[in-house]
């Protein structure tokens, strides 16, 4: 049996933890830049504040139903993220983390347990440990699992335990589930599905097997085993490593200059940079893009990726060097950008990850630009010179993020505008000790 | 596998030929008694060495319930409890009569005594206060839940 859990308004469940004034108050975070609403608590669900609801539409009304707005706090949520899942594996050992606020739990070698009664001790202890309330649904099934955890958090009744093992009681549930809400049933096959009238999954889990393997391939196979409770999709306790990095964000107004993106690009282009490093791989590719507001239908619209003009480049020898990365990104801007539009966003994307152990050097190539006397390259092929990008990450890793940074990231008057400080976050009140909560005595 | 430079001395000239690149991420720890002893007679704590003495150890039993919280105020100090002491917070633990805890109250965070007294009505809680200046406050559980239990203070005492 496999139990996903699921933590309830994750976001907004966490900045209540410490925050016990907002406990019954409508609460909202929003996501990066404040744009739009990423997460609801109850109260503000019944104001009727949908799931990403630009932030702008509810200012109003944030400000007549006092409202409690936040940025959202990554750190924080990071932070209590792993909390739970710590928790979480002191009961039940095999768990894959699927989300930041999702975990898929391995109910299986417990066999004579009563499930639901550990489940709940679950559920309880991440509650009274973490001050995080979830929602638990176990089945057979992953996807079966993510159907049952859907339904568990609409339901008033279960205490948000579902432990769904009676045939009857599944196809229950299948019958309340849109075909197109299914694990990696995406809108094209909704719709051809559709035409042959399946429309919820307990349709698709009626189709014969046959017909689904010859409409949707394979992975429908596999879909419609699983919800004959028929575990297709292992649990992946390993971290998979990345395919590909991506660092984008809108800009904190839209953005005409060239300047500006530029530097914004090279923050990114950095930030990738950095995370390559952490885990130790280098990139072989790089995609730049920017795009206007597609919502302000207005302005003339372009984005590189939509006008096809996405540029990947291949790196000339594979890399995690902060300076090679921006010298690449901003060429690479520079052929993508156009004057006369107004921007709202820009990122950049790395992909093709090695280990950084594996770089590939060409056969006339070394890490080393000028070519020196045999033993001199030799040295630099062993030990290529990543010891000033070694001691930025020691230094930020000392005193605090971004307390060195290259030049091309750095704001000048002109061009600071693309980055706004959010100003409704939370402190770190979990990792950073100054920002620690505080307790009267008085 | 590791690096096999192959050294070829020919008279004047140093050639080197790399067959295979050094594996160099790889680290090894090794325990500093095992160096420097080349010479001279082996240090004779060598067999009686432990681990060093880890505070998180002590003070944090269970980390992933852990909070750091800073304390403000001088209601508490009959229960060692200063201005700006650093308390370590465990929500793992059970409160029980006695403990000093960690009030969540609709105003924020507060640091009080609990006392459990059984009354007409049934149990009632009291949050106490270590400070003849202060008063204790009766609550009920709309009023006010405990968010976790006290476990160590820490206090730097330089003035």
């Amino acid at each position: 049996m496999i139990g996903l859990l699921d933590a309830n308004n994750f976001y907004v469940s966490c900045e209540r933890v410490f925050n016990p004034d907002i406990v019954n108050k409508p609460v909202v975070v929003l996501s990066n830049k404040d744009g739009c609403v990423v997460s609801r608590s109850n109260e503000a669900k019944s104001l009727g504040i949908g799931m990403g609801t630009p932030f702008f539409q509810i200012k109003v009304l944030a400000e007549m139903e006092d409202i409690r707005v936040y940025s959202s706090n990554y750190t924080l949520y990071g932070d209590m993220s792993g909390r739970i899942c710590a928790e979480v594996k002191s009961l039940i050992p095999n768990v894959e983390v699927y989300s930041i606020d999702e975990q898929f739990l391995d109910f299986g070698g417990f066999g004579g347990h009563d499930l639901s009664a550990l489940g709940n001790e679950v559920k309880t202890r991440v509650k009274k440990h973490i001050g995080i309330p979830t929602c638990l649904g176990i089945v057979k099934t992953k996807t079966l699992a993510k159907i049952a955890n859907h339904i568990t958090k609409k339901s008033l009744t279960h205490n948000g335990i579902y432990v769904l093992e009676h045939p009857k009681l599944v196809e229950a549930f299948l019958r309340l589930t849109p075909v197109g809400d299914l694990w990696g049933v995406g809108r094209r096959y909704q719709k051809k599905l559709a035409e042959h009238k399946i429309y919820t999954a307990l349709d698709l889990y009626n189709t014969p097997e046959h017909f689904v393997r010859k409409q949707m391939t394979v992975v429908g196979q596999r879909l419609w085993h699983e919800l004959h409770g028929r575990p297709c999709i292992p649990l992946e306790q390993i971290s998979k490593p990345k395919k590909n990095i991506c660092t984008s964000r809108t800009f904190g107004q839209l953005e005409t200059d060239l300047s500006a993106i530029k530097e914004a690009v090279a923050t990114h282009a950095a930030s990738c940079a950095e995370k390559l490093r952490k885990e130790s791989s280098i990139a072989n590719y790089l995609q730049v893009f920017i795009q206007t507001n597609r919502y302000r239908k207005d302005d003339p619209q372009y984005s590189n990726r939509a006008a096809n003009r996405s540029f990947t480049w291949t790196l000339p020898i594979a890399s995690n060097d902060s300076r090679d990365l921006i010298r690449y990104a901003t060429q690479a801007l520079e052929q993508i950008f156009r004057s006369d539009f107004k921007y709202n966003k820009c990122g950049v994307i790395v992909s093709g990850l090695v280990p950084e152990n594996e770089r590939q050097l060409n056969l006339f190539e070394s890490t080393d630009k000028q070519p020196e006397p045999i033993f001199e390259q030799v040295q630099a092929v062993c030990r290529p010179d990543n010891r000033v990008m070694k001691a930025m990450d020691d230094l930020n890793g000392r005193f605090g993020a971004k307390t060195i940074k290259l030049g091309a990231t750095m704001s000048t008057q002109k061009t600071q505008s693309w980055q706004l400080t959010p100003s409704l976050l939370s402190p770190h009140y979990t990792t950073k000790f100054t920002d620690i909560p505080i307790a009267r005595c008085s | 596998m590791g690096e096999i430079p192959i050294f070829t001395s020919k008279p004047q000239t140093d050639i080197l030929i790399m067959l295979y690149r050094p594996v160099q991420n790889t680290k090894i720890k090794l325990p500093i008694f095992a160096g420097g002893v080349a010479a001279g007679f082996p240090s004779p704590a060598e067999d009686y060495k432990e681990n060093k003495i880890d505070l998180n150890e002590e003070l944090i039993q269970h980390p992933s319930s852990t909070f750091m919280i800073r304390a403000k105020g001088d209601s508490m100090i009959g229960a060692g409890i200063f201005d700006d002491d650093l308390l370590v917070v465990d929500r793992s633990l059970t409160p029980v009569h006695g403990s000093i805890i960690i009030a969540a109250i609709y105003a924020g965070f507060t640091v009080k005594r609990l006392q459990i007294e059984q009354s007409r009505y049934g149990q009632q809680m009291i949050l106490a206060a270590e400070n003849p200046d202060y008063d204790d406050t009766v609550v009920d559980d709309e009023e006010a839940t405990i968010w976790g239990v006290v476990s160590h203070v820490v206090r730097d005492v330089r003035e």
